[in-house]
């Protein structure tokens, strides 16, 4: 009996000591170096192209997609660049895309770099009236127009004619569903 | 044969103390969990949850010990304690030789009641929201002894531990507290556990019910008291041992060679004594002191009133009562601070902050993604932060800041000297930099005209992490300077409008 | 080794002797085995029952990392009575008895009963942020404060609460401008903004996210602003739009770093019943805190409006100011708050 108890208790101290140090060894201290585990330029250009690769559901590119960075931003949306640059804007893709049908239709994605930017430039260029899609409610649609912000994305479609204008929806929910 | 258990636990458990004291400096923390010791100390879960009326996550570690307490007795003060083992190897130079002499120094004696009024007080205190407990537990003063006081010294002598010099403000105070409590083991053996342990007391307390004691079999003894020349406790096991101060270490059975005294399961009631010699009314009155005495300390120097602008804590740091509430100046945080910034107060937080971390930009600053300090605070009244809402990401998400820097133009090199400089701008961490210059021309003594540039501060995006403050070129008294207000704890602290709160 | 010959020194305990006593009572086997047993049960339930109990204590207080539960805030309610076409929007009553101003004002606005409903609960909202006296025009004429009071008890309130933050010490701001004195007297609850009057609020404002109010502005059914026209320092003047400071607790200080936006943004927050502009006595310079009669001017004019831009462009123009001067003004106007072309609402003036 008494052997049995000293046995026990004998093992305790190294078990439990043991424990502690081997998970301590395992684990690095904590996000030491978290704050810089974002995407390096290379990979993000790469992810922000793969989604038109394949393009959304039922459209075709119509000329290749262009990358646009800080300075280029100011070519593409002159004075309202400043904004996005505030916001930590890295890159801009933009695309000519047309739907099945023929009807053209402009997008543009915005790597805004986290999903709280993307979530400020949303909130920034939105009017004050502006209503959010039913269900949707990172989502404004607009007479030709059809803005959203996923993820560190944000994106805003343009269509020229009523056709291309009820694609929207529907092309933007594919877009989004690429975004991770 | 369990004698010698019970000393390769101490052993090894004052071993695992040292390691992970060494270990907790961040060359080497990784993921220990470096403050398991406080974490199991149930007085210390016992007092923070009286004040904040919540249990920190890592404390339910002290559940399983107050169990196996109130099933097995006081063991944890002769097995695992480590300021325990410490007194216990120094009490046996205070030993005398001979065994009546030594039977008459660990005897039972009225001083033994202090302990139950310091824990009556101290509670009182937690009670009414004020946790002092950390002065006087014994893991945490151990901790706080060792590093603010016997690491630096030693690093300091022989180097190696950490990177620099390390230097504790008025650590000279912790250092005698700390050895005089070690040194009253010359009056008699393990004074400081018998005499003032408010933790000793608790586990005492938890004692009264507890299943396996220490007995006499009195069929078998013949009063030679050789059982009490070792006693560590002071448990007087020649009488009825006193189950509230007997700390199971086992050396009366060694003395009894006739088995005439053992650790048993349920003896008689009538052969231990499970009350304590302090009388209802002198709990009573050590109670409401701890309980009367916070109200009117806080009268006198206030949480609030008139912030102190040395007052700047660690990041992550809960709103002021809130942390006074949880805060065991144990000195984890500043031991593990990578700059050595992190330092006891004095005064810069009153009475009631005494030995609590402040951060003293001229020392240490603050490293901009460092987190350990939240990391190892053993109650959470540093809270854990992630790095990325440390730093934040403006303007989205504002940073945490533990204060703000403001220019002292009298000292700062280009504006009182026309000298130029711009460390502070050079060395700012914040993305944008929340120091920025403005390139001016001025005349110079000689006539001639200089360009200069002049730092300015952006209110918005200053942390208060005091690297400026570091790096300034004036060494005494440095020409930008953090003060705390405008710490994002605390909203009654905010400076600027920006944040939406008033 | 007997026992009266061992030293002992100072506050040693005498010792405790079992032998006799345990000789006595037989030791360690009992006589009375059944009795030992259930003893042993009792001391053992004892002790699992602490055990349990502790462990759930703990485990129920146990919390992770954070800062408490967040808590659903109140917000502030829209305390405007309908529109009518063709009712009049501006009543200005000039005359040298301030409460017979107020109440020919308020009856052509319509009379009190359209804003104020039987059983409502109403907090009139005075200007009485300084240590003055009444002449010297720093806080709202206490008649005119009293009149009000009068009205809203006469169109049958339930609850009539009189209050402001004052910047002074609120104690002798409410004594000396006699409007505690005039309010209690003609009926109403006058609230200091003592600590536990505040409540944390959802305001979802421009500037502000949220902030601590005054209780009667959370409670109230009704709203009534009654402010006084004076010149001030930073904004150019103090008139309707800016007397919402006066609910504000904290460090609202801070808003002066932004000062004509935040005037703009407290007056979109709050969504007043009605304005009783006291125009009775203004201060003309040195303002907010006034001080000298010399900058006061009797004006005995009362202007009445649910338009707190148009009645701030009103009191702009009798301080001799040009009301698109005043930067709260325009940005009231731009935030669609309302007009400062006063003259072109549906105006009714009383001259005397």
């Amino acid at each position: 009996m008494r052997i049995i108890l000293f046995a026990v208790l004998a093992v305790i101290p190294p078990t439990l000591i043991g424990t502690l140090v081997w998970q301590g060894r395992k684990a690095p201290p904590a996000e030491y170096a978290a704050a810089s585990a974002r995407p390096s330029g290379q990979e993000a250009d790469k992810a922000l192209r793969a989604l038109f690769e394949p393009p959304p559901t039922g459209t075709k590119i119509k000329e290749q997609i262009t990358l646009y960075d800080e300075k280029g931003l100011f070519d593409f949306i002159d004075g309202a660049a400043p904004i996005f640059i505030d916001r930590h804007f890295r890159k801009l893709a933009a695309a000519e895309i047309a739907t099945a049908e023929g009807s053209d239709l402009d997008c543009a994605v915005y790597d805004m770099a986290t999903p709280e930017n993307a979530q400020s430039i949303f909130d920034k260029e939105k009017s004050a009236n502006a209503k959010v899609v039913d269900g949707w409610p990172e989502a404004i649609a607009g007479p030709m127009s059809f803005v959203f912000h996923n993820t560190r994305y944000y994106a805003k479609l343009t269509a020229f004619d009523a056709k291309a204008e009820a694609a929207l929806p529907a092309v933007a929910h594919s877009l989004k569903e690429k975004m991770k | 044969m369990f004698l010698w258990l019970r000393r390769s636990y101490q052993a090894v458990f004052l071993i695992f103390f040292l390691f992970l004291v060494f270990a907790s400096t961040s060359r080497f923390i990784r993921g220990y969990d470096v403050q398991w010791f406080l974490e199991i100390d149930p007085l210390v879960a016992l007092t923070t949850a009286l004040s904040s009326h919540t249990l920190h996550h890592a404390l339910v570690w002290s559940l399983p010990l107050i169990v196996l307490t109130l099933v097995f007795g006081r063991f944890f003060c002769s097995w695992m304690c480590p300021m325990g083992v410490l007194h216990h190897l120094l009490g046996h130079l205070g030993r005398k030789r001979k065994v009546l002499q030594r039977v008459e120094q660990n005897s039972p004696r009225t001083s033994h009641n202090i302990k139950y009024a310091v824990l009556a007080v101290m509670v009182g205190l937690a009670a009414a929201g004020s946790v002092q407990i950390g002065l006087l537990d014994p893991i945490a003063s151990t901790w706080r002894g060792l590093s603010v006081s016997v690491l630096p010294a030693a690093s300091n002598t022989a180097s190696g531990l950490y990177q620099g010099e390390r230097h504790f403000q008025w650590g000279t105070l912790i250092t005698i507290v700390f050895f005089g409590a070690l040194a009253l083991n010359f009056v008699y053996p393990r004074f400081y556990c018998r005499v003032l342990c408010p933790l000793g007391a608790f586990l005492g307390l938890l004692s009264k019910f507890s299943l396996f004691r220490i007995s006499k079999d009195i069929s078998r003894c013949n009063d030679c008291d050789v059982c009490g020349a070792d006693c560590q406790g002071a448990a007087d096991p020649m009488g009825t041992v006193r189950a509230t101060e007997c700390m199971v270490c086992l050396n009366c059975t060694k003395g009894c060679k006739r088995g005439g005294i053992a650790y048993r399961f349920l003896p008689a009631l009538k052969l231990s004594k499970v009350e304590t010699d302090l009388s209802r009314r002198k709990w009573l009155a050590a109670g409401l002191v701890g309980v009367a005495s916070v109200p009117l300390a806080r009268a006198s120097d206030g949480v609030d009133p008139r912030p102190n602008p040395a007052r700047i804590r660690p990041p992550g740091a809960l709103d002021e009562p809130d942390f006074l509430g949880k805060c065991l100046k144990c000195g984890a945080c500043m031991k593990v601070c990578p700059t050595g910034g992190l330092q006891p107060a004095l005064a810069e937080a009153g009475l009631e902050g005494f030995w609590s971390p402040i951060l003293i930009p001229r020392i240490g600053y603050c490293e901009h993604s460092c987190t350990l300090c939240g990391q190892v605070c053993p109650t959470g009244a540093i809270t854990h932060l992630k790095v990325a809402d440390k730093v934040g990401e403006m303007p989205a998400k504002p940073p945490v800041r533990l204060g703000s820097a403001f220019f002292d133009k009298g000292r700062c090199l280009p504006w009182g000297y026309n000298t130029e400089c711009i460390v502070c701008e050079e060395v700012c961490p914040t993305s944008p930099k929340a120091i920025y210059f403005k390139v001016e021309t001025i005349t110079a003594r000689d006539g001639t005209q200089k360009t200069l540039k002049f730092p300015y501060i952006d209110l918005d995006h200053c942390t208060g992490c005091g690297t400026c403050e570091n790096r300034c070129p004036v060494v005494d008294r440095a020409g930008v300077r953090v003060s705390a207000a405008n710490e994002s704890r605390s909203p009654k602290s905010s400076v600027s409008l920006t944040g939406g709160k008033i | 080794m007997s026992d009266g010959e061992q030293p002992r020194a100072g506050n040693v305990v005498p010792e405790t002797r079992l032998r006799e006593n345990g000789k006595k009572a037989g030791g360690g086997n009992g006589d009375n085995s059944n009795d030992m047993d259930r003893r042993a049960l009792f001391r053992v339930g004892v002790t699992a029952a602490m055990a349990v109990g502790s462990v759930a204590l703990g485990l129920g207080l146990r919390t992770r990392d954070g800062h408490g539960k967040s808590k659903t805030l109140p917000k502030l309610k829209d305390h405007r009575v309908d529109k009518i076409q063709g009712a009049v929007e501006m009543a200005i009553v000039r005359g040298p008895d301030a409460a017979a101003n107020v109440r020919r004002a308020v009856e052509a606005m319509g009379g009190m009963g359209r804003y104020v409903k039987r059983g409502e609960r109403v907090v009139i909202k005075p200007n009485i942020g300084w240590n003055r006296l009444p002449e010297q025009a720093a806080n709202t004429n206490p008649d005119v404060v009293a009149e009000v009071v009068k009205l809203v008890a006469a169109a049958g309130a339930s609850k009539i609460w009189v209050t402001d933050v004052s910047v002074n010490t609120p104690e002798q701001c409410f004594a000396r401008s006699g409007i505690e004195k005039a309010a209690k007297a003609a009926g109403a609850t006058v609230v200091r903004p003592d600590a536990p009057a505040f409540r944390e609020v959802d305001v979802q404002g421009k500037l502000l996210r949220t902030a601590d109010i005054l209780f009667p502005f959370v409670d109230a059914d009704r709203v009534i602003n009654v402010p006084v026209v004076k010149q001030h320092g930073l904004s150019g003047a103090t008139m309707a739009m800016k007397n919402w400071y006066g609910m504000l607790g904290g460090q609202r200080v801070k808003l002066h770093q932004n000062i004509h936006l935040s005037i703009v943004d407290l007056a979109s927050m709050i969504k007043p019943t009605l304005t009783i502009m006291d125009a009775t006595r203004i201060l003309l310079a040195n303002g907010p805190t006034g001080g000298s009669l010399a900058d006061v001017k009797q004006m005995d004019t009362i202007a009445v409006s649910s338009d707190e831009v148009a009645l701030d462009a009103f009191g702009a123009s009798l301080l001799g100011l040009l009301p698109t001067s005043l930067g709260f003004i325009v940005e009231g106007m731009k935030a669609g708050l309302g007009t400062p072309e006063w003259r072109n609402l549906k105006t009714e003036e009383l001259g005397g």
